[in-house]
């Protein structure tokens, strides 16, 4: 039970070596794959120094006892780079979409950390407004590929797999960090267990990540950008 | 407290849940509408290519049937007449004319001789009735007979007896296909010998048309038949494609090959 508590508590961290691997052996050629592989790198430095600081934090100085800002950088990489693959793969109307809902995004949580909150504490309001950015563009996209009839064989694509991927993860956390707060002082227990739950579908996201890298090299050159 | 409790933990798992529904019916839409766009893209190439194959089969039945009236024609009119010319002209007491009238009659006899023998020939040629009574392999062996008759060409036939006619309409394809192919060896290709085998297996007929001449290769088989001179090609593709077969053009240091397979099926089956 400890280890497996101990494997859950890291899961933030190896789970995304399982696509970091996959990048370094297999090197994804693809420029549309591009924002996803930064994104893989940032949040694997990002997770890391967060489990680093957790696992010693009796031994860290005062001013390194705080891993919050990881998550919370962690959280805004997420939303710009999925929202940049979005750019990438979507059709006008949905890229037009992305761009103005990512500026403004970039817009508010500057202004948020700027003028109300400070960035070395956990921002709940950061993560809502990360599921709702990337739950509407992400099922927009979908809705909006429905009527598009020169997508043959969509849900074969990498980008399918991308859009399961963040959308079961973004939909099983958004309630999460919506009353986390409330259910560490109410009910801790159940806390504890939604927060694990958040993990196993991170978990879940990056080996539906991997098998997206590994389906856009799959396909034949002449069909990528 | 701890309704406040009960509360917050009903609301986060009524959330989830929902929250998953939603997406997992969003997935579940797109899924089964690419299904039914894939479904929808294969019925249509589905019909088209029953289309095509409707439009090869109505051409080739007609040109089958325009065959079988000019052969007609040929044979109960026009072969009609000249045998009646032939005997009239026999009726004319051949003794009794002059040197030169004799010359005349005597020539007049062997041209008309001629014409008859080229009518028949023709007649035979666009409606083969061995075809109809006596089956696709005598109908081969009989034209192979015919055409190298009187020439140094070596020819030869090794075919399997079998097989027997399933379908009656698919005989004559498979006739005419091995009548062009052999005209056209005969005319471009220099040979001095050919073979032609065939062979069932299962529930294909395998024939294979070897030839020592100067032979078409796949690619130049393929460039030719969409060409305005290739029509003879045309019809052999149109013809296999009807069939439901295929048609290789291969060739080794000994000479040229051509394989056909063609399934067979009993009449009225698909």
């Amino acid at each position: 039970m400890k280890i497996f508590n101990l494997i859950l508590n890291t899961s933030e961290a190896w789970a995304l070596l399982i696509p970091l691997v996959y990048i370094i052996l297999k090197k994804p050629h693809s420029k549309i794959l591009s924002p996803l592989i930064i994104y893989v790198i940032l949040a694997f430095v990002f997770n890391t120094m967060a489990t680093i600081i957790w696992v010693f934090n009796k031994q860290m100085p005062e001013y390194l006892n705080n891993n919050n800002v990881f998550y919370n950088l962690h959280s805004i990489a997420r939303v710009i780079f999925f929202s940049w693959y979005l750019i990438k793969i979507a059709d006008p109307v949905v890229k037009k979409t992305a761009r103005i809902m990512l500026g403004l995004y970039l817009l508010t949580v500057t202004a948020n950390f700027i003028f109300n909150e400070s960035i070395i504490f956990l921002s709940i309001r950061l993560f809502i407004a990360e599921s709702i950015i990337l739950l509407s563009l992400y099922i927009f996209y979908l809705l909006r590929s429905l009527r598009d009839d020169s997508k043959t064989n969509f849900t074969r694509e990498a980008s399918f797999l991308v859009c399961t991927g963040i959308l079961l993860y973004e939909a099983s956390t958004f309630f999460v960090w919506l009353f986390i707060m409330e259910l560490a002082v109410t009910d801790p227990k159940f806390g504890l267990f939604c927060l694990d739950l958040y993990k196993i579908m991170f978990v879940i996201f990056c080996l539906i990540l991997t098998v997206a890298f590994h389906r856009t090299e799959k396909k034949p050159a002449s069909t990528l950008d | 407290m701890p309704n406040n409790t009960d509360n917050i933990k009903f609301y986060v798992i009524i959330g989830i849940a929902v929250m998953l529904l939603l997406v997992v019916s969003v997935l579940l839409a797109v899924i089964f509408n690419q299904r039914k766009k894939s479904q929808h893209r294969s019925d249509l190439e589905k019909l088209r290519e029953q289309q095509q194959n409707q439009l090869i089969e109505a051409a080739v039945r007609s040109e089958e049937t325009e065959r079988h009236r000019i052969a007609e024609i040929l044979h109960d009119e026009i072969g009609a007449i000249l045998s009646s010319a032939k005997l009239h002209l026999q009726g004319i007491k051949s003794e009794q004319l002059d040197e030169k009238d004799h010359r005349n009659y005597e020539k007049g006899k062997e041209l008309l001789n001629d014409v008859i023998q080229k009518v028949r020939g023709i007649s035979h040629n666009l409606h083969s009735n061995i075809l109809k009574e006596f089956g696709l392999n005598e109908a081969i062996r009989h034209f192979v007979k015919k055409i190298t008759q009187g020439t140094i060409l070596n020819a030869s036939t090794s075919l399997d007896d079998n097989y027997v006619t399933a379908n009656p309409e698919n005989d004559i394809s498979i006739y005419r296909m091995v009548q062009e192919l052999i005209n056209n060896i005969l005319k471009y290709a220099n040979a001095s010998e050919f073979f032609i085998t065939s062979s069932l297996v299962g529930k294909e007929l395998n024939m294979v048309i070897f030839h020592n001449g100067d032979g078409l290769s796949q690619q130049q088989f393929e460039e030719l038949r969409y060409q305005k001179e290739g029509l003879g090609l045309k019809n052999i593709q149109n013809r296999i494609i009807l069939l439901r077969g295929s048609i290789h053009f291969d060739a080794n240091q000994e000479g040229y090959r051509i394989n056909i397979h063609v399934p067979i099926k009993q009449e009225g089956n698909e």
